[in-house]
This record gives C-alpha cells, sequence and structure tokens, in this order.
C-alpha cells in the first residue's frame, strides 16, 4: 500500500489531539484511549464503569445532573480534556441518498434541504452529517452522489454535549456506535460485504459495511440481558447468578446444557431472526451486477458476543460463516505486543476502541 | 468522517486545531531560527578567527620584513647588479675577442700560418691587447700582411719587430697589437 509523507513524519500528538474514546449505553461508560508507540499502537489506559439505572434510558439522558457528576468523576480519574463519544444507536437514523453531483461545499445545504424526505426529523430539529459514498457511474462523469446521512435529535445530541461540557471534556466527535466498531473490526484490507452484529447488554446493532463504508445499521433491542431475564425467570435466580450461569454454560446444545440451551434460544432465535431478514433484503437487492456486495460473512462484538454457542448456532442456523470479532486488528500486531486488554474482553471495547482510534486514523 | 457534534463546537474544535497549527508552526519556525543563528554565530566565529589568524600571518610577515636592513638589502641588490653587469661585459668582450681574431684571419693571406693567440683584456679603463705568432712562407707575404693590419682601424697599434723580418723564406714571426681602450 503506498504511504503518504505523513506516515514517514507523522504530526505531533499536540496537533492530533488524541481524545478518550467513551462508549455510553445505559447500563455502563466504557473508555479506551490508545497511544502511539514505535509506529503502532499501545493500550494507554481503559476501563469501565457501571452507570446506575435510570440515568441514562435508552441512550436519552435522563437525570442530567447525575450524569454529569458521573462523568467528572471519570474526568478526574483519567485526567484528560478531549473525548470522541457515541452515541446512542437507538436514536440514530441512517440512510442512503441518491442526488445529482454538486460541489462538496454545496452538498450540506442540499441534504439540509431535502433532509425530512430521508429521515423523520426537520433539519432543524436534527443534528446530521454526510459522507459521500461512491459515485454512479464509476470512472465516467457522475451525475449523482451516493451520500450516507446520519442524524440525531438536536435535543439529544444538545443534551449530550452540554452532559460533556458541565463535565470539563471538550468532546471532538460525536459519532454513531457502529462506524466507531467497524473501524476497528473490519481488517482494512477486507474486500467482502460483511454483517456486524454488535451485542451488547440492552440492545443490539446490527452494521451491514463494505467497500470500507457503513452500508446499512438497525438496532434492537434485545440484548444480553434478555438472556438473563429468561434464566432469572424459569430458575427463579437472582441477576447475578443469572449471568454466571450464561457466561458459563452458553448457548451450547448438548446434553448436560439442554435445560440452559432451551431456555435461551428463544432470545437467541429472536437475534437470529433479525440478522436473517437484514441479510436477505440486503441480499435480494444486491442481486445480479451486485452480486460481490451480498453479505460474505457474519462478525460478532460487543460484550454479549462472548456467549458460548453463539457463534456456532448463527452460522447453523443463517448457512453463513460467523467469527466473533478481533478488535486489534488493524491497532497491534500480536507478534509484536500482546495488549494488556484480551480479545475476549476487548470485544466489549470494540466502539470506545474505534473512537480513541479516530484520532489517528486515515479512510483510504 | 461523519462527526454528529453540533456545527459551533465543530469550528470551535477547527479553531483549537489552528491554534495549535500556528503554535506548531511557530514553534517549528523558531527552533529553525534558533538552529540557523546558532549556525550563524558558529560561522561568524570560524570567520573571524581565520580573519584573526590571516592579520597575525600578515602582521609576522610585516615584522619579518622590517627586520631586513635597508643597506642589506641595497648591498644585496648591487651585488646582483654588478653580477649582472660582469656577464654582460664578458659577454661583449668575449664578442670583442672573437671580432679582432676574425679581422686577423680574414686579413692574413694563404701564405701565413698562425699558431697561437693571447688576449689579454684588462679593466674595462684600460686597452686590450693581443698578441700571436706563426709562420710566413715569405718575408714578402708576412710584409704584406703586418701592412693590412696596420691599415685597419680597430688596431691602435700594430707591433711587428725587426727579426720577424730577418729570414727570406719561411719566416717564424711574433706580431702584437695593442687595442683601443673602451
Amino acid at each position: 500500500m503506498a504511504k503518504s509523507l505523513f506516515d514517514f513524519f507523522p504530526p505531533p500528538d499536540y496537533l492530533l489531539m488524541p481524545a478518550v474514546g467513551l462508549d455510553i449505553s445505559d447500563r455502563s461508560i466504557k473508555f479506551f484511549e490508545l497511544k502511539r508507540k514505535n509506529g503502532g499502537f499501545s493500550v494507554s489506559k481503559f476501563g469501565s464503569r457501571n452507570l446506575p439505572p435510570g440515568i441514562v434510558e435508552s441512550g436519552e439522558i435522563k437525570q442530567k445532573e447525575k450524569f454529569v457528576d458521573f462523568l467528572k468523576s471519570i474526568k478526574d480519574e483519567l485526567g484528560v480534556k478531549f473525548v470522541n463519544v457515541s452515541l446512542p444507536e437507538e436514536r440514530a437514523f441512517l440512510s442512503r441518498v441518491k442526488i445529482p453531483t454538486a460541489k462538496e461545499e454545496e452538498l450540506r445545504g442540499i441534504l439540509e434541504f431535502q433532509l425530512e424526505e430521508h429521515i423523520p426529523l426537520s433539519a432543524q430539529d436534527a443534528v446530521f452529517d454526510f459522507e459521500v459514498v461512491e459515485k454512479e457511474d464509476a470512472g465516467k462523469k457522475s451525475e449523482f452522489l451516493n451520500v450516507n446521512i446520519v442524524a440525531f435529535p438536536k435535543a439529544l445530541v444538545e443534551n449530550y454535549k452540554d452532559a460533556f461540557t458541565e463535565a470539563g471534556f471538550v468532546p471532538l466527535v460525536f459519532e454513531m456506535e457502529a462506524y466507531a466498531s467497524a473501524r476497528v473490526i473490519m481488517p482494512e484490507e477486507e474486500k467482502n460485504f460483511c454483517f456486524i452484529v454488535d451485542m451488547g447488554k440492552t440492545r443490539t446493532t446490527f452494521a451491514i459495511v463494505g467497500e470500507r463504508t457503513m452500508q446499512f445499521a438497525s438496532t434492537i433491542k434485545i440484548g444480553g440481558d434478555n438472556f438473563d431475564t429468561v434464566l432469572v425467570k424459569n430458575l427463579d435466580i437472582s441477576q447475578l447468578k443469572a449471568e454466571e450461569i450464561k457466561k458459563e454454560r452458553g448457548l451450547v446444545r448438548s446434553k448436560d446444557n439442554e435445560k440452559i440451551f432451551n431456555f435461551l434460544l428463544p432470545t437467541a432465535a429472536a437475534v437470529k431472526d433479525e440478522i436473517s431478514r437484514h441479510i436477505i433484503f440486503w441480499n435480494s437487492h444486491m442481486e445480479g451486477s451486485d452480486a460481490e456486495k451480498t453479505i460474505s460473512k457474519i462478525i460478532l462484538c460487543g460484550g454479549e458476543a462472548n456467549l458460548k454457542g453463539l457463534p456456532e448456532y448463527l452460522s447453523h442456523e443463517l448457512k453463513l460463516p460467523v467469527e466473533p470479532s478481533n478488535p486489534w486488528v488493524n491497532l497491534i500486531s500480536f507478534e509484536k505486543e500482546i495488549p494488556e486488554l484480551g480479545i475476549e474482553e476487548s470485544l466489549g471495547y470494540a466502539v470506545a476502541m474505534g473512537l480513541s482510534y479516530r484520532s489517528f486514523y486515515k479512510k483510504k | 468522517m461523519i462527526n454528529l457534534l453540533p456545527i459551533e463546537n465543530k469550528i470551535l474544535v477547527k479553531k483549537e486545531y489552528l491554534k495549535r497549527l500556528v503554535l506548531v508552526f511557530g514553534f517549528f519556525s523558531l527552533i529553525t531560527a534558533a538552529i540557523a543563528v546558532l549556525l550563524l554565530v558558529f560561522l561568524l566565529f570560524l570567520v573571524d578567527k581565520e580573519k584573526n589568524d590571516y592579520e597575525e600571518y600578515f602582521t609576522l610577515q610585516q615584522k619579518h620584513l622590517s627586520f631586513l636592513n635597508e643597506e642589506e638589502v641595497v648591498s644585496f641588490v648591487n651585488e646582483i647588479n654588478s653580477k649582472v653587469k660582469f656577464f654582460e661585459e664578458n659577454g661583449k668582450k668575449e664578442k670583442k675577442a672573437s671580432e679582432i681574431i676574425k679581422i686577423i684571419t680574414e686579413t692574413k693571406t694563404k701564405g701565413i700560418l698562425i699558431n697561437y693567440f693571447s688576449l689579454s683584456v684588462g679593466l674595462p679603463a684600460q686597452a686590450g691587447k693581443i698578441s700571436f705568432n706563426g709562420t710566413a712562407k715569405t718575408r714578402n707575404e708576412l710584409l704584406s700582411f703586418v701592412e693590412s693590419l696596420k691599415k685597419e682601424q680597430v688596431f691602435k697599434k700594430v707591433d711587428s719587430p725587426i727579426s720577424n723580418f730577418l729570414k727570406e723564406s719561411n719566416v717564424k714571426f711574433n706580431v702584437s697589437i695593442d687595442l683601443y681602450e673602451e
């Protein structure tokens, strides 16, 4: 791959303004910071703090003062100023828009004008950004541009911005979780289209990534907690015990584990059905000339992706290769360095890692 | 890359970046200027040292020249001049001697055989003298040779003793010629 001048003379960190990646969910705030080391990266700091219930619900800050206090405690602990923050996936709107070719500086105005046609928010009530995905009729002078628009309700974004500013942070980036996680788990040399399943405690995000960009993203309100709840109800045990059993036994189909397997199966099947629905929809639109854009594999990430037997179950049911992600694939070569954060644990940090990596990332 | 930060915050971030860019640029410019100044100072020091070395050298040379006495220089030059003059004059004398011999040999007839020349040239202010001896076939041939020599303007005086004419034939003779002063 051709190297640029900046590969030989990288700009100083002072100019790059490296930021800590903060992954905010309803249950926790995960932080992760990368630092440059010998031409590669190493982990500077990482961690997770459980967020008391009720402060953030479905991605929305419900108790702002408590949230700010929580952020302040993290800031004191980290001693950093700049942060890249994830915005809740379930409140995001991602849309692919085809517009006539225009100058780059005119694109925002054009999209703002027709925003309501593509997402259920008016331009005044939304904070949006976009990226040009591809030009139609590649090679010829194209008449149309394919543009990804990501939008969030303005009130939600302002709320996040105010909270972080009050806590003393300077947010540099607000980004959709799927974009952040894809940055680290999609190998940079990957040519095929992949279906990413990011399973958290309360929600699961699906994303289709190909040609080094986000093609589609969607979130369902099923997550690791649903497995726990099923076990709590059926086995009459505590949430903690249910969590323990889930991690220990998982979704493994065996005589010893038949009972647990049957309890967890409906939740796993619901996730599988959603994945199947999206893949069928996507692939059906990619037949013919775009056949190479069909989904070639499923990549699992997120803190709940470690569920034993889940990859095998999904692979068996969806007839596609399913593999756990490696969030270090673009960051650290294990031949050179073993990161402090193990592969399994790092699955839960993919978003925070992607956010931190953004400070150094150059889109090719 | 997509960034959902509100526009006003993006502007603040951009300003912060530009501020840092200016600072970094300024810092590197300052460092470059400082290095350039240091190099210039170093070069100036080197040039100054070189200049001082040359000045010292010139001073030493001047002192060395002043050590040479003026009289010594004059006598040295005179000595050189006298040597040059000597070689010039010797060259002239050699030329004169050869011209005299040439006149004598051109004046003599076939019957006259000269065996020996003796040239004595004194200091520049004194006259020179040339003597030669030989054998003449006849007295008359010798007589006419001597008369011819006496007619030559370049000779001051041609002296042929009487004893040269005692024999009729196969006459051994000895002639001396006084030359004009320079």
